[in-house]
């Protein structure tokens, strides 16, 4: 029996969306770094962008939204343990000497 | 009965999705690595005045095309992931040319980044901002910033190599390959593709920006 081609997992339409999506959001990204409003607000900004990049690229690029509960609890455990990592730290800034 | 379904439910998975599990379980490990580098740069930079978060710590002299080099990285590799996008779909079409020349893409944009990595290498170097140069014995900030840089940069830039090697093992599959197959080999090179843009959409802003 011939094998049958399978219906592909993401239109090219939304493929594009998405990729012009993604270069928009860089541009976003290098104007943000231009700007002189304060660095608490810069790097919240660039952050923020480049999470809502990552989430785009997981989302479609590599078919999250496809995907069953325990890759999602795999995903968590890994979020988590890089959490625990960056607030175990926060300690030694704060209590550091001047 | 509810063991019943749930046995029924269990048999559902496939090798695929078996496979595509495996897969994720890796790529978490990789976050797990890429994660502990970041937790340690982030605290680094909040915790020292001399190269403070939110300050750009790349002295004057040849920043600017240090960083039109960097964006032009991060439209590579953007690019390459919505051409492996094209190449995944190709495959799971049966079209095999479309497969084929978008694949090929992916794997040309991904060795012209690395090209424009070793161009940002060298730029860097010219100026002497690399780990115990004289201008970074005279700037501990610098020296610690620099230091993060190159290595997860090119810890980064392994994993594009790695990548490469991958795309062009999916290249290579046989033609008499059925497309189903095909389609779930450039699946899993896809995964691990775009896994490697993710990194460097993060690595980025924190690098080159702030």
């Amino acid at each position: 029996m011939k094998a049958e081609a399978t219906h592909p997992q993401l239109e090219d339409g939304v493929a594009l969306a998405i990729y012009l999506a993604l270069l928009t959001l860089t541009a976003a990204t290098v104007a943000a770094g231009a700007l002189h409003e304060g660095r608490l607000l810069t790097v919240s900004i660039a952050l923020i962008i480049a999470s809502v990049k990552a989430s785009l690229i997981g989302w479609y690029f590599m078919g999250l939204r496809r995907e069953r509960a325990l890759t999602f609890g795999i995903l968590a455990v890994g979020a988590l343990t890089v959490m625990i990592l960056l607030v175990g730290i926060f300690p030694d800034l704060t209590f550091r000497r001047p | 009965m509810q063991a019943s379904a749930a046995i029924a439910e269990d048999s559902e998975w496939g090798q695929a999705e078996i496979g595509k599990l495996g897969l994720w379980l890796f790529l978490v490990s990789e976050v797990m690595l890429f994660g502990a580098f970041f937790a340690s740069y982030l605290s680094t930079r909040l915790g020292n005045a001399d190269c403070a978060l939110g300050v750009t710590v790349w002295p004057e002299a040849g920043h600017l095309p240090g960083l039109v080099m960097a964006t032009v990285n991060t439209l590579i590799l953007l690019t390459s992931s919505y051409t492996m996008v094209r190449a995944i779909s190709g495959a799971e079409r049966g079209d095999r040319g479309r497969f084929r020349t978008n694949l090929l893409a992916t794997i040309f944009l991904g060795a012209a980044f690395l090209v424009v990595k070793t161009f940002e290498y060298r730029l860097k170097i010219s100026h002497g901002y690399y780990p115990g140069s004289e201008l970074a014995k005279a700037n501990n900030g610098l020296s610690i910033f620099l230091s993060y840089y190159f290595l997860m940069t090119s810890l980064h830039g392994l994993h594009v190599v790695a990548g490469l090697v991958w795309n062009l093992v999916v290249l290579a599959a046989p033609p008499e390959l059925p497309a189903e197959k095909l389609a779930l080999k450039a699946e899993y090179a896809g995964l691990y593709w775009h896994f490697v843009d993710v990194v460097w959409v993060f690595l980025f802003p924190l690098f080159y920006l702030v």
